[in-house]
């Protein structure tokens, strides 16, 4: 009887001590940082932030990759360009942040797109040098003259609507972008994104 | 008669395209869907794939039978044929479904790649039996 | 002493004790907060007028030389004029760190506000001791130059990268400068509520004070006291040339916001796309123009009626008052005969009076707390050890009874702006200043070209990029009258005339019965009666 009173004791033990045993997670550091998870909706503020981002750029993929033209052009290896995408809102908000997206989501389905605006300026001072400085051999520097225009290119806008009173803020996002054909003008597709963001006190 | 063949001739031109997966038999939903946690009001009555311009497309319908406006929170998963995913992990999207109404939302594939989906759900006011606390327990929002 | 324990101690003696702890401590050490700033700094700011940016320097170092070595324990001030001394003497890299050490410190606020906003927001560590022994974080419209000034710095310094995280950082300030105030006025609107404060501060002070000052027009005109309209501009001008439209463009929506009379900003906002760009051998230059100095604040003594042991005592009081000299702006820049407009954009005298008309209420609730409670400790004094235990405790009231008049003195009185489209290589370049006409030469290439010009006093400070700048002398000739704000003492005399007139013959220590209609009656806490 004594015998399994203290088994019984013994066994709880181990189990309650069991039980308080927790290994160290591979972290250093303070406590107040940490890392989330970046798919999470973010509720920070109304400005735009990182859900309105990638669902934006998420539609925009879906529904540019649905269309007949934007298959033919993978199937026949056009090119694509992104134009810079207009900012019509007052929030600082770097509109690359959604073309880049898209461009990186429709690439993965086999798009090919060229680099323009500040981008370029890597691109040109890297031909300078590989052809002007004399550093380096002839038959293996990229030769001027060989780069690609884009038949086709990425436009846009990103325009707001803000409204307030003493209890409520309201924004209403409205992300418009298009995909034009360069020599012709013709607009080829056209999407939008609407987003509704309130804040209340 | 006539209605008869129509429906065949329907039925016919789906077949191989379109892939319904009907709520009738409750099960095929329930495959097709991961709630984490059990939501108490929010219900995916219905729900379609096809395949269209060589993209997965796909319809679901959820159901709000209270009559209290539930917040749901949803993203996609797309797997190919062996149930690998081919796709990054996508955003969780907000979505509001006012008391009683039946919401219809779409996605598209953004893959060629994809053949296959799991559809993540996630309310607030999720309940779970379990005791472990799960991902169930916080909402993927911040 | 043991006596005491048993009587019931009067709240306001209760919290004396520290109070005149507190004095006499401050009063020993020599980097003493009660130490006049405005007279400190009158001197360095006179130096920089006479164009002796070292003598300015050295003026500063000794002022703050008893602080710790390697500059800890020194305040944000100092850093703020250290950092704009060094800058007009083209020592841009000293005048970043300086400023970086600003910032250091306008972050630890940063930080503790998002960390704990109740505890920033009940910062009442003041009502006892005097507004000035409040630490100094700067003041709002400080804080958002300071970030453009530094994004100034590294431009001049050409570093884009970092002027890049400056300017997100500027903004991210504003934002949560505007938080806080916002918070902030709703604690007050609560604690108004509470306390059923009905009185206007202009009510209160009387006709002495230079209410007008903070109800003119420009002061009206403004949003608030710290959004900056250059730093919109500038970053609407930085992302232009660095080609990033979804950038720039919001820069300048929000300048025009802030600013909807400027021709120059409208023209970016509404022409977009009809502009001239630059050719081949142009830049787009920006000349930022600084004239003049930051206004002074200084301390007007005002009697208010405090109610003290249940009777109402008229009691002087120290309030602050924004005192602007005089500015001349140039109203155009001739470069190498093309005739370029200048605009203002930024009124620091309007914002400096903007601030304190927002922060008003505050100060006076503070101020007049502060007074019950001295007041109540001297009525006791007096009581117990006669005339001369009046005196000592009378004296340390005075001492500690002076407003905050701690702020950044070498900021200008007003920032404008010209922008043209200019060939590269040298221009000459010539304005008229209130001393004169100045005569020079800039050094236009590169893709970002700013060529900030400070005017003060007899002198002009050019910058330039990646080169030593110019200290010219105006030729002090035809000098041009300057409106000036009338002097403290001024306005001394005619707040102590209204105090004459309205309340006849009412000293300190005269007791007079309590109404209840009384205005005191109303802003004060009840517990206080």
């Amino acid at each position: 009887m004594r015998f399994y009173r203290v088994l019984l004791l013994s066994a709880v033990l181990s189990l309650s001590m069991s039980a308080c045993i927790t290994t160290n997670s591979p972290t250093t550091g303070g406590k107040g940082v940490s890392y989330g998870d970046s798919k999470a909706v973010e509720t920070v503020s109304t400005d735009l932030g990182s859900t309105d981002i990638q669902m934006t750029a998420e539609k925009m993929t879906m529904s540019m990759l649905q269309t007949p033209l934007l298959q033919d052009i993978i199937r026949q290896r056009g090119l694509l360009m992104a134009s810079p995408v207009a900012n019509k809102t007052s929030e600082y908000f770097d509109t690359k942040l959604i073309t880049d997206t898209i461009l990186t989501q429709l690439q993965k389905n086999g798009v090919r797109y060229v680099i323009a605006g500040d981008e370029m300026q890597n691109q040109t001072d890297e031909l300078i040098r590989q052809n002007q400085t004399g550093l380096y051999k002839k038959s293996t520097a990229a030769k001027v003259g060989n780069m690609q225009g884009a038949q086709y290119r990425i436009d846009g806008s990103v325009s707001s609507i803000v409204k307030r009173d003493a209890s409520v803020k309201d924004v209403y996002y409205k992300i418009n972008m298009r995909l034009i054909e360069i020599e012709s003008g013709i607009v080829e597709w056209s999407d939008e994104k609407e987003i509704r963001k309130t804040l209340r006190k | 008669m006539k209605k008869m063949i129509a429906l065949l001739a329907l039925g016919a031109a789906c077949a191989g395209v379109c892939q319904p997966i009907y709520a009738a038999d409750g099960g095929s939903i329930a495959s097709k869907v991961e709630e984490l946690g059990k939501i108490d009001s929010l219900t995916v009555t219905d729900m379609r794939a096809a395949r269209r311009d060589n993209l997965l497309r796909i319809q679901f319908t959820v159901t709000n039978s209270s009559p209290k406006n539930e917040q749901l929170y949803y993203r996609f998963r797309w797997l190919d044929a062996d149930g690998f995913t081919v796709w990054d992990e996508e955003p969780w999207k907000p979505e509001i479904i006012y008391g009683k109404q039946d919401k219809v939302l779409n996605a598209i594939a953004p893959t060629f790649k994809a053949v296959d989906f799991k559809l993540e759900l996630q309310s607030p006011h999720n309940s779970t039996t379990s005791e472990r606390t799960g991902a169930g327990d916080n909402p993927p929002y911040r | 002493m043991e006596q005491h324990t048993n009587m019931p101690l009067h709240p306001a003696r209760r919290l004396l004790l520290p109070v005149l702890v507190a004095s006499a401590l401050l009063a020993g050490c020599a980097g003493n907060p009660l130490r006049s700033y405005d007279k400190e700094m009158g001197d360095t700011v006179s130096l920089l007028k006479e164009g002796n940016l070292s003598g300015a320097l050295s003026q500063l170092e000794s002022n703050n030389h008893s602080s710790g070595k390697n500059g800890e324990g020194k305040d944000i001030l100092y850093y703020f004029e250290k950092g704009e001394l060094l800058r007009l003497g083209s020592e841009y890299e000293p005048s970043r760190d300086a400023w970086l050490q600003a910032d250091g410190i306008v972050q630890t606020w940063e930080d503790e506000y998002r960390m704990n906003p109740t505890k920033v927001l009940g910062d009442v560590g003041a009502l006892l001791v005097s507004d000035r022994v409040r630490s100094y974080d700067g003041q709002d419209y400080e804080k958002v130059f300071l970030s453009t000034k530094l994004m100034l710095d590294h431009i001049m310094l050409g570093n884009t990268d970092n002027a890049r995280v400056e300017m997100k950082k500027t903004f991210e300030r504003e934002t949560l400068i505007k938080n806080f105030r916002e918070q902030e006025y709703d604690k007050i609107r609560e604690e108004k509520e509470k306390q059923s404060i009905s009185l206007k501060p202009a009510d209160l002070l009387g006709n002495g004070y230079p209410m007008d000052r903070l109800e003119s027009p420009e002061v009206n005109a403004l949003k608030n006291g710290y959004q900056n309209a250059f730093a919109h501009y500038l970053s609407g001008y930085f992302f232009e040339m660095t080609g990033e439209p979804s950038l720039s463009d919001p820069g300048y929506r929000n300048a025009l916001e802030l600013r909807p009379d400027s021709t120059l900003i409208r023209a970016k906002v509404h022409g977009k796309g009809k502009q001239a760009r630059p050719g081949p051998n142009e830049a787009d230059v920006l000349f930022v123009v600084e004239s003049g100095q930051a206004p002074a604040l200084k301390s007007v003594m005002v009697p208010v009626p405090l109610p003290i042991n249940k009777k109402l005592i008229v009691a002087p009081l120290s309030f602050p008052v924004v005192i602007s000299s005089g500015v001349y702006t140039p109203t155009d820049i001739n470069v190498s005969g093309k005739k370029l407009p200048v605009e203002t954009i930024v009124n620091v005298d309007a914002m400096a009076n903007r601030q304190l008309k927002d922060q008003l209420p505050g100060i006076i609730g503070r101020t007049a707390i502060r007074g019950i409670a001295k007041g109540g400790a001297q009525y006791e004094a007096q009581k117990k050890a006669g005339v001369l235990g009046g005196i000592a405790v009378g004296a340390a009231t005075v001492v500690t009874e002076q407003a905050d008049e701690r702020s950044w003195r070498t900021l200008p009185a007003r920032l404008s702006i010209a922008r043209a489209i200019l060939p590269v290589g040298e221009q000459m370049i010539e304005f008229r200043t209130g001393r004169g006409t100045y005569r020079g030469t800039i050094t236009v290439g590169g893709k970002v070209n700013i060529v900030p010009i400070r005017i003060i006093g007899d002198f002009v400070y050019v910058g330039q990029q990646g080169a030593k700048g110019s200290v010219t002398q105006l030729p002090s000739s035809n000098w041009a009258k300057l409106e000036e704000d009338e002097g403290i003492e001024a306005i001394q005399k005619r707040v102590d005339a209204a105090a004459k007139q309205k309340q006849p013959v009412v000293p300190a220590q005269e007791e007079k019965p309590m109404k209840n209609d009384n205005p005191a009656s109303k802003l004060l806490p009840k517990k206080l009666f």
